[in-house]
């Protein structure tokens, strides 16, 4: 098995494929900079600019009465005027950088969204505010802030965002790349036979090394990234370990950014491995790389087609596979089950490996007896 | 010649192209059946909204008791609300009467007039249609804006027009102008990726079945130049999915006319901008030739990798080249002024021509000719890396 593993080695060493791909994701660290620096993602100024704009919106909705007085008042239009007032009072708190105002603001502002949310006519200016999971993770964050005396970060060059941004990206792209990457796992034995028959090794050997093979390099590719992602923006920004991140993982919860950083690689890496396995089985049946392509393409985007059963569909691996939806709750939005966490995608994305490593072996066995061919 | 033919019969024999076709042609007959032809837009014609506006202004109008202790906002609604409700009736008599072209005219007065005091005036009071102003977008005024000067642009097009009016012609229902509409939005990346996808393995799929094609009396140079030709032509004919889709809309909601207004929009430093008008058959001619030299250029660059590397998967990597812009032209950022010089910039085709793009990083640096200049030193650039690079490479296929 060394001997095997060490002969990939040599071999794909010069494959030009594995040099590209270190290449691309060089190439995508540099981009997360960029972007970080060309744009407004979780500046807290224009978010606080864009609410005051959506609230005054949705007041002018209403005829403009005294809000004090519950007689031609309705309770909507009370609980708006509220919340426009501490959205002035938070942007208020922006310009001045008066933490405690900007948190007592936010606070009251969350107790407000709730209440609107149980309104009846909630309906009616829903497109007005942010959604339920948006509103809770924008709480739980202001709330861990306030009890850990932390400071709010008001602009986006810093440690914590960068690693927000980079895990976002990457846990949207990190299936499809593992994807496309391992989709000829099987296949590219056809371009060299000679040499892969040649081995005086068993069909099942030659498999389970391949596989070791190929998590090894997606392991080390997935390290490489994270590591210099990570390195660069804290020789950048500075290192801060312990500032919190909102994340949905059945309740809301904020963990610290080395926390979300173990976290986001551990269930990046069970990604990659579902990605190759599934990369094997199409392989067995499906000898045109483009075609197993397509099929993760069509596994990964299986939620967004599948939106209106997702009621009935919320159990199948292919709703785990991006983790930037995952974790933000995203998923759990779409198919209403708050199963659709974190916790949950580790279980169901092994039991799905296990199934397909228990189907290939049981394909092995039969190959076995009949005397056939992988 | 026959290679040429030859070179065309084998990429629509192939699988993966035959799939790739078959799926373009489900989903986008899918789209103009079910998607498309449901379109609503949020400038949509509305006489039930237009007449609760009238009524709501007119009973106001009525009641109103002005003396000189009236709010100063109760003065303001009483001496613009009657020019208001003006266009406003003339727009709902004009639909009752089916007198499009009035309605048209009416329409534009309309909107340029709500712009003019929306925009220009009291603003602080006065809102654009309710639907841009959506959660988290921070840009819904200016947004408003454009929308407002587009669509009295559009109507004062078509107050003047010699093809039919037809509801479903303002609703933007039409065949062209929901090309129009997708140019905008997604169709420029279907595109970009139908044709790497498609021409994808050109070149090395002749590894596997080499003596088949050292069989053609040509040198292997030769025989790159006619393949990248037969990819293009290959690629033109490939549109003809589309064509179903386009003649059912059509059939459904009419086709519209080339002479159909697309309004642009030129940035002008410290001012709102300039708006003008071009006709639709000028702004699909533009888009075709930006189409066209996309196509070479990606072509060109899967032949020069393929030389360079012999490898599927590294052509896969020009994916990246379609969403640079997107890193670097992000709304409200600072825009380096240097970057419209990259080809990459002149993705989202019917955006650089209508001029959104400018409005929307409200910057003017990525033009059209720009774009024409850096696709076309682009092109240039990669034919010549290709002759240099065959030259040194001893086995081109």
């Amino acid at each position: 098995m060394k001997n095997l593993l060490k002969n990939f080695y040599l071999i794909e060493r010069k494959n030009i494929k594995f040099k590209a791909i270190v290449g691309l994701l060089l190439f995508f660290v540099i981009s997360t900079f960029i972007y970080l620096e060309k744009g407004e993602f979780r500046k807290l100024e224009p978010i606080a600019a864009s609410d005051v704009m959506s609230i005054n919106a949705a007041l002018e909705r209403y005829q403009n009465v005294d809000a004090s007085d519950p007689a031609v008042a309705t309770p909507m239009y009370q609980n708006i005027v509220e919340q426009s007032r501490n959205l002035t009072r938070r942007q208020l708190a922006l310009t001045i950088a008066d933490q405690d105002l900007y948190v007592d603001a936010s606070m009251k502002l969350h107790g407000l969204r709730v209440e609107a949310s149980q309104l009846e006519d909630y309906e009616e200016i829903a497109a007005f505010m942010p959604s339920e999971t948006e509103m809770n993770l924008d709480y739980i964050f202001i709330q861990t802030i306030d009890e850990q005396d932390k400071t709010i970060l008001l602009e986006n060059d810093n440690f914590p965002t960068y690693i927000i941004l980079l895990f976002f990206m990457l846990g949207f792209g990190w299936y499809i790349l593992v994807a496309v990457f391992s989709s000829d796992i099987l296949l590219d034995e056809d371009n060299h036979r000679s040499v892969v028959s040649g081995y005086p090794y068993t069909e099942a050997t030659k498999l389970v090394a391949k596989t070791i093979f190929y998590v090894l390099v997606v392991i080390a590719l997935l390290m490489i990234t994270v590591t210099v992602a990570i390195i660069s923006a804290g020789s950048k920004f500075g290192f801060d370990w312990t500032y919190p991140i909102a994340i949905f993982n059945g309740d809301y919860v904020a963990i610290p950014v080395w926390q979300f950083i173990i976290l986001s690689s551990a269930y990046l890496l069970m990604l990659s491995i579902v990605a190759i396995s599934v990369s094997i089985i199409l392989n067995y049946y499906i000898r045109n790389l483009y075609f197993v392509i397509f099929i993760h393409f069509f596994l990964f985007f299986f939620i967004q087609l599948t939106a209106e059963i997702s009621g009935y569909t919320w159990f199948l691996p292919f709703n785990y596979l991006n983790y930037s939806a995952v974790y933000s709750g995203r998923i759990r939005d779409i198919t209403g089950v708050s199963f659709n966490n974190i916790t949950f995608g580790f279980m169901v994305l092994s039991l799905f490996t296990l199934l397909i490593v228990a189907f290939i072996y049981m394909r092995l066995k039969w190959n076995k007896a009949d005397g056939g061919e992988v | 010649m026959s290679y040429f033919f030859w070179e065309i019969k084998v990429f629509f024999a192939n699988k993966k192209n035959l799939l790739i076709l078959f799926i373009l042609f489900v989903t986008s007959l899918y789209y103009a059946l079910y998607v498309a032809s449901e379109y609503d837009s949020i400038e949509k014609v509305d006489p039930v909204t237009i007449q609760a506006r009238y009524d709501e202004r007119a009973d106001f109008l009525e009641n109103v008791d002005l003396n000189d202790n009236s709010h100063a906002l109760t003065m303001f609604a009483v001496s613009i609300f009657p020019e208001w409700n003006e266009y406003d009736l003339a727009r709902l008599e004009a639909l009752e009467s089916n007198d499009l072209t009035k309605y048209a005219e009416a329409t534009a007065n309309w909107y340029s007039y709500s712009d003019r005091l929306i925009y220009g005036g009291q603003s602080e009071f006065l809102r654009y249609n309710r639907q841009y102003y959506t959660y988290g977008n921070r840009f819904a005024h200016i947004d408003g804006h454009y929308a407002y000067v587009v669509n009295s642009l559009r109507y004062e097009a078509y107050a003047e027009a010699d093809y039919p009016l037809t509801l479903d012609l303002f609703n933007e229902r039409t065949a062209l102008q929901t090309l129009e509409r997708l140019m905008g939005s997604t169709l420029p990346y279907i595109l970009l990726m139908m044709t790497l996808l498609l021409c994808n393995d050109i070149v090395t799929r002749d590894r596997r079945h080499g003596s088949i094609v050292n069989g053609f009396p040509k040198t292997p140079f030769t025989r790159l130049i006619v393949k990248g030709l037969a990819a293009f032509c290959a690629i033109l004919i490939s549109y003809v999915v589309f064509v179903p889709a386009f003649v059912a809309l059509g059939l459904m909601r009419g086709f519209g006319s080339l002479s159909l207004p697309v309004i642009t929009y030129e940035y002008e430093f410290l001012t709102l901008g300039h708006y003008d008008t071009m006709t639709m058959g000028t702004y699909l001619a533009q888009i075709l030739l930006l189409v066209v030299m996309w196509n070479i250029i990606i072509i060109g660059l899967i032949l020069l990798l393929s030389i360079l590397f012999k490898n599927e998967f590294i052509n896969l990597i020009i994916v990246a080249m379609f969403f640079i812009e997107k890193i670097h032209y992000q709304r409200g950022g600072l825009i380096d002024e240097q970057l419209a010089y990259l080809p990459t910039s002149y993705v989202q085709f019917g955006n650089i021509i209508t001029g959104y793009l400018n409005f929307y990083i409200d910057n003017g640096s990525p033009v059209y000719t720009k774009g024409l200049m850096a696709l076309g030193a682009t092109i240039v650039l990669v034919g010549l890396l290709i002759g240099i690079v065959s030259r040194f490479k001893r086995k081109l296929v």
